[in-house]
């Protein structure tokens, strides 16, 4: 339980965060095509902060949508089980996504330290910026999945949820 | 044992067993890559290139746009356009729900999202007249299929961007096929109104300036869908770009002009807004690496070879092009579905000479159309959620009504015309 409200509570703080992110990737775009056809200027960097953004938009809230449970899944047992067996079926889900989850973590680190020597074309910043955002969503779905493997060996070993 | 049946046998375990799309498609390519010892780095990069893409930038306008103005009440605005123009029929309700999904499907790129903001206004309003609960959800349901077709839509750009299809021509060739099944829609529901009776609206048609008036309360609205197919038409905008100018545009119709968004509720509407296409997103970053394991293997050439062994006939190709898609549609919701399954058709179709913006739209139609299928018809269960209706009690109405669209899919997988003539008079460049 003290895992969900510290999840809770993480989740206020990136909510925001990803808001900003999207208000960023809004602005970029538009920006780029007033100043094309207002001032006949060019703003590649618009276009490329706004994809960078939205790198980050997508996995950290891939990260929300792991605690929350809410990606997209054939709910093919939802409702049919009960007790013991949701919380084995739940397992099995769980230990699957901590696998890809920690594989993102790993390679996505080794990833992000690869890019840190080449450049974006348009803003010429180092591309650890977007690509760091891939082991951090990693990093966060372990904590996530790892706080729900607890609740389902509990839920397997008592038949209820804590 | 072909590195093939690891790959399709765990996702499709992975599936059946609950794991996420996302997460059931990185995993199977995983052991792919593990036991064939491939760099396991790969995942991260496919990951990563697969959303890096500015076309798909153009998903994120479409539900912000989308979220923005079916939050905002949209629709009770277009009702008193749709009234105007139709509601003198027989069954007058019953044509309007169809022209005002027509109209919400142009405002908004997400079925299921109209699915909500048309049965929120209609089934009140139609059991309210003396129809039917049962038709009213049914009509409702099959309405909002046409978001998906008509653009703004977000299949058309997963379809783009997975096949690498111009996403501006796909967008231009919805529009005839989702007229199409308004169209087919209404026909249907004047069938209904002859045999059940459903009552007029107004006695007779309410004159030119009523329409008038009615187009001058949803002129805001309908500025959205102007400014997507103008904006590309007129080659003034990239898909994209137009996606951006249109999400701008409907946030300040509902901040300013209508003020029926408040500027302190913008920031929880833009973060689950976020949330909800990172949803999209995340599977495909995980369908990027698929796809580039089922390359790395040739399966699309495998699968291609094999079938073209039975058949060169571009019309048998197509016909079995839908079938499988109807079938997949029916098990799996649309955005998975043309993940995992385009790659695979996608080459095969082009090598008898479909078109690529013909197939494209043909297999997001038939998509739409699976909304509707149980067990998992988002638009279907949407409806039912909102009405309160259990989707056991409308399923039998629902599968007959839904065979209009079904025959419009066939009609326009047959007939290439209907789905190119508009991109090839509007935008020759991009087909």
């Amino acid at each position: 339980m003290r895992a969900e409200r510290a999840f809770a509570v993480l989740e206020r703080g990136l909510l925001p965060l990803l808001a900003g992110l999207l208000a960023l990737i809004t602005a970029g775009v538009f920006v780029q095509v007033v100043l094309r056809y207002g001032f006949a200027m060019s703003f590649l960097w618009g276009e490329e902060s706004a994809l960078f953004a939205f790198i980050w938009c997508v996995y950290l809230g891939a990260a929300i949508c792991t605690w929350r449970r809410s990606h997209f899944a054939f709910d093919l047992f939802a409702g049919r089980l009960s007790g013991r067996a949701a919380g084995l079926q739940r397992l099995v889900v769980d230990l699957c996504v901590l696998l890809v989850a920690a594989v993102m973590l790993v390679q996505g680190a080794a990833f992000a330290e690869l890019s840190v020597q080449r450049l974006s074309p348009a803003l010429g910043i180092t591309l650890l910026l977007p690509t760091l955002a891939i082991p951090l969503s990693g990093l966060l779905m372990v904590l996530a999945t790892l706080a729900a493997l607890g609740e389902d060996l509990r839920l397997i070993l008592t038949g209820r949820a804590g | 044992m072909h590195p093939l049946w690891l790959l399709v046998g765990s996702l499709t375990l992975a599936l059946i067993a609950g794991v996420p799309i996302g997460f059931a498609l990185l995993l199977s390519s995983l052991l792919v890559i593990w036991v064939e010892q491939l760099p396991t780095a790969v995942m991260v990069q496919q990951m990563f290139n697969g959303i890096n893409a500015f076309t798909l930038l153009a998903l994120p306008f479409f539900f912000l746009a989308g979220n923005v103005m079916t939050g905002g009440g949209i629709s009770e605005r277009l009702v008193k356009l749709a009234m105007a123009l139709v509601g003198h029929l027989r069954g007058g309700l019953a044509q309007v729900n169809v022209v005002v999904g027509m109209f919400l499907a142009g405002v908004s790129g997400s079925s299921t999202a109209d699915a909500a903001a048309i049965t929120t206004v209609f089934a009140p309003a139609m059991k309210q007249r003396g129809y039917d609960e049962r038709f009213a959800v049914c009509l409702s349901a099959c309405s909002s299929t046409m978001g998906a077709v008509i653009p703004p839509s977000i299949l058309m750009v997963v379809y783009g961007a997975t096949a690498g299809v111009s996403i501006g021509a796909l967008l231009i060739g919805g529009v005839l096929p989702g007229v199409l099944i308004g169209l087919a829609l209404m026909a249907q529901s004047h069938v209904f109104a002859l045999r059940h009776g459903f009552p007029r609206e107004h006695p007779r048609f309410l004159g030119l300036r009523a329409v008038w008036q009615g187009l001058v309360a949803s002129a805001w609205p309908m500025g959205v869908p102007l400014i997507i197919v103008v904006g590309m038409v007129g080659g003034v905008f990239t898909p994209t770009e137009s996606a951006a100018v249109a999400a701008v545009y409907a946030l300040f119709v509902t901040l300013v002009v209508y003020r029926s968004l408040r500027w302190t509720q913008l920031p929880a509407l833009l973060g689950e807004t976020a949330v909800q296409f990172s949803q999209v997103l995340f599977c495909v970053g995980g369908a990027a690496l698929w796809g580039w394991i089922l390359a790395f293997y040739q399966v699309p050439d495998m699968v291609s070879e094999f079938i073209l062994g039975f058949t060169r006939d571009w019309v048998s190709i197509m016909l079995l092009i839908v079938l499988l898609n109807v079938l997949l549609g029916t098990f799996m919701d649309a955005i998975p579905a043309i993940l995992i399954f385009v790659p695979i058709v996608h080459p095969l179709a082009v090598e008898v000479g479909i078109h690529p913006v013909h197939l494209g739209v043909v297999v997001v139609m038939t998509q739409a159309f699976g909304l509707l299928t149980p067990p998992l018809g988002m638009c279907a269960m949407t409806a039912c959620a909102v009405a309160g209706v259990p989707l056991t009690r409308i399923q039998g109405l629902l599968h007959v009504m839904m065979l209009p669209i079904l025959l419009i899919c066939f009609l326009c997988a047959l007939i290439p015309w209907i789905v190119l003539w508009l991109p090839r008079l509007l935008v020759p460049n991009w087909v």
